[in-house]
């Protein structure tokens, strides 16, 4: 079966600069989505989180912060 | 005195070593909540029994894996959680805290301390769910678990390893058993777990204060959800109280554990199943309620020496209702249980206390493992009390008696006061053995009727103050001698000598109290 083409969602704290936003693009394109829709939510604190289908890469500050805290 | 600064040092190693990586996790979004359930969609990969978490730090166990989505029940924060919100998978099943130090806390089914004593100092954990001990694993029970019950005892013996469910209407005593037997572990080598399931949190109360006061908390561990927790963590609790009762099983030791009670459990069950939308069988039940309560009582185990030897006893707790053993839970947890004690609120009322029908309440593996003394007193007892109960219906249509049924019945009325006990009161096996002596032998005739508690007492009474060798030479494991009878039947000769000689060392109002208390 032939996979649907998705779009992927992208979470950063501040707009994008150009050279970003093209790795972002060949980030999401590596992984079947053919684009990226992006929203700028300064809550996360900084870095950034994809959404592909039923996955996550968490890669903001606040994700991070959470994940030590789990780990001590 | 709280050092700061090593907390502070030892945090900071913590989070230096914590390891810092963009996690790339499954994710799916929540499509319903409602009732502590979820209905989620995505989270592809999800397993059975896995559990979740739910943006905002909330836990949640996956139960239902359905074509388009998961059914899940939350943990906590049923009313934070939200349409849209995101749910990942940890690839974890739900695990207990356990270890020595949560001996003398109070937990919950997850292993957080609810008792203000502070975090629970243990590192180790254990998945909530493990298979039962193998049959090649296994031994035969033949170590006895001593209640201080007479009546349970002598005559409804309990083995390490075996599973003896207390089942009775509310108000008879049920959990007074289960406590006292927790409490008659104090001094011996025994751990004991009690786990509370959706019971008032005063009643939860008030045993853990009983505890505490009779100095059973440093070898008893209370893992409770009351009645006002979550449904699912009601439904784990005697999971997690088995998973901390194996810990200490895989390690050798011996452990009592007390689940009171399954009835509420297969209640809480009925309720997230429902939820889940689950096809209900016989009084709303789901169909694997039998499963339920089968793969938990499975876990009670004795092992083998090659596997340490250790052992999990479990006393589950049933609730009928009108006295009815008959509906579905009651059956299901009868037919797992190797025996149950059967307690009655006729007897209750009428002062048998613990209201043990003796008739309907059996063992089925105890016996081998009974102490040889008492199994060969008991097994006359038996006998005696069946031939009374018989005899006692025939009584009440008041016919005129001869005196051998005069006599069988004055035996009958004392030895069933015999078996009368004081809560919080209970008997080492050796004064057992000598209660059982005197009560199955002529010197019962000589005392009065209606004053055989308050003798039976008094006795032990004596016996300590000024034969406490001739106690100290009962042997518990070999038959009793014929000269150990005379002895010990000489010296409560002596003391009924002492008291029927003197009617007012027990008054009719005085033994009449000690009957009712």
């Amino acid at each position: 079966m032939k996979q649907e083409k998705c779009r992927a969602e992208v979470v950063l704290a501040m707009k994008a600069d150009k050279a970003t936003e093209e790795k972002i693009e060949a980030f999401v394109r590596a992984r079947g989505c053919d684009g990226a829709r992006y929203t700028i939510d300064p809550s996360i604190g900084g870095g950034i989180v994809i959404y592909i289908g039923d996955k996550v890469y968490d890669g903001s500050v606040k994700g991070r912060l959470a994940s030590v805290k789990r780990s001590v | 005195m709280i050092d700061v600064k090593a907390i502070g040092e030892s945090l900071r190693e913590k989070v230096a070593g914590a390891e810092v990586k963009t996690d790339k996790r499954p994710c799916g979004r929540i499509v319903y909540s409602g009732d502590g359930v979820l209905r989620i969609d995505g989270l592809q990969g999800v397993k059975y029994n896995e559990l979740l978490e739910v943006e905002g730090g909330y836990r949640a166990l996956a139960l239902n894996l359905e074509e388009d989505s998961v059914g899940a029940v939350l943990f906590e924060g049923d009313d934070k959680v939200g349409y849209g919100d995101l749910a990942f998978s940890t690839g974890e099943t739900v695990q207990m805290r356990v270890g020595q130090a949560l001996l003398g806390r109070v937990v919950d089914p997850l292993g957080e301390p609810l008792d203000g004593m502070g975090a629970v100092a243990a590192e180790e954990h254990r998945p909530v769910e493990f298979p039962a001990p193998a049959i090649m694993d296994r031994a035969k029970v033949d170590k006895p678990l001593q209640t201080g019950i007479l009546a349970i005892d002598s005559m409804i013996p309990i083995g390490r390893g075996q599973r003896e469910l207390i089942i009775g209407d509310r108000q008879t005593g049920k959990t007074a058993i289960a406590v006292d037997t927790i409490l008659n572990q104090r001094g011996g080598d025994v751990i004991c777990i009690y786990v509370s399931i959706g019971q008032k949190a005063s009643s939860l109360a008030k045993i853990v204060s009983t505890l505490r006061e009779n100095g059973a908390m440093p070898y008893t561990c209370v893992v409770c959800s009351t009645a006002d927790d979550a449904v699912p963590l009601q439904y784990l609790a005697p999971y997690s109280g088995c998973a901390l009762a194996e810990y200490f099983m895989y390690r050798g030791k011996d452990v009592l554990i007390v689940y009171d009670d399954l009835s509420k459990h297969a209640v809480a069950y009925r309720t997230m199943s429902l939820l889940l939308k689950r096809p209900s069988g016989r009084e709303a039940y789901p169909g694997d309620v039998f499963y339920l309560h089968s793969r938990l009582l499975e876990r009670a185990a004795k092992l083998s020496e090659e596997k340490g030897g250790g052992s999990i006893t479990a006393l589950p707790i049933v609730e009928t209702l009108a006295g009815d053993i008959s509906a579905y839970i009651p059956t299901n947890v009868i037919s797992i249980t190797d025996g149950q004690i059967y307690l009655e609120s006729e007897l209750f009322n009428s002062g048998v206390r613990p209201a043990v029908n003796v008739g309907l309440s059996v063992s089925r593996v105890g016996g081998s493992a009974q102490c040889r003394a008492i199994r060969g007193i008991s097994g006359q007892l038996r006998v005696n009390l069946a031939q009374y109960r018989e005899l006692a219906i025939f009584m009440q249509f008041g016919s005129d008696l001869d005196a051998e049924t005069q006599k069988t019945l004055s035996r009958g009325m004392k030895m069933t006061d015999t078996l009368k006990q004081r809560q919080y009161l209970n008997y080492s096996v050796r004064e057992m053995i000598v209660l059982l002596l005197v009560s199955g032998s002529d010197l019962v005739d000589k005392i009065p009727e209606r004053k055989m508690v308050a003798y039976n007492e008094g006795l032990l009474d004596y016996l300590r103050t000024n034969h406490a060798d001739l106690i100290a030479s009962v042997d518990p494991d070999a038959q009793v001698s014929e000269e150990l009878r005379a002895k010990v039947l000489e010296a409560a000769e002596q003391y009924v000598n002492v008291t029927v000689g003197d009617e007012g060392a027990y008054g009719e109002e005085e033994a009449e109290e000690i009957a009712k208390a």
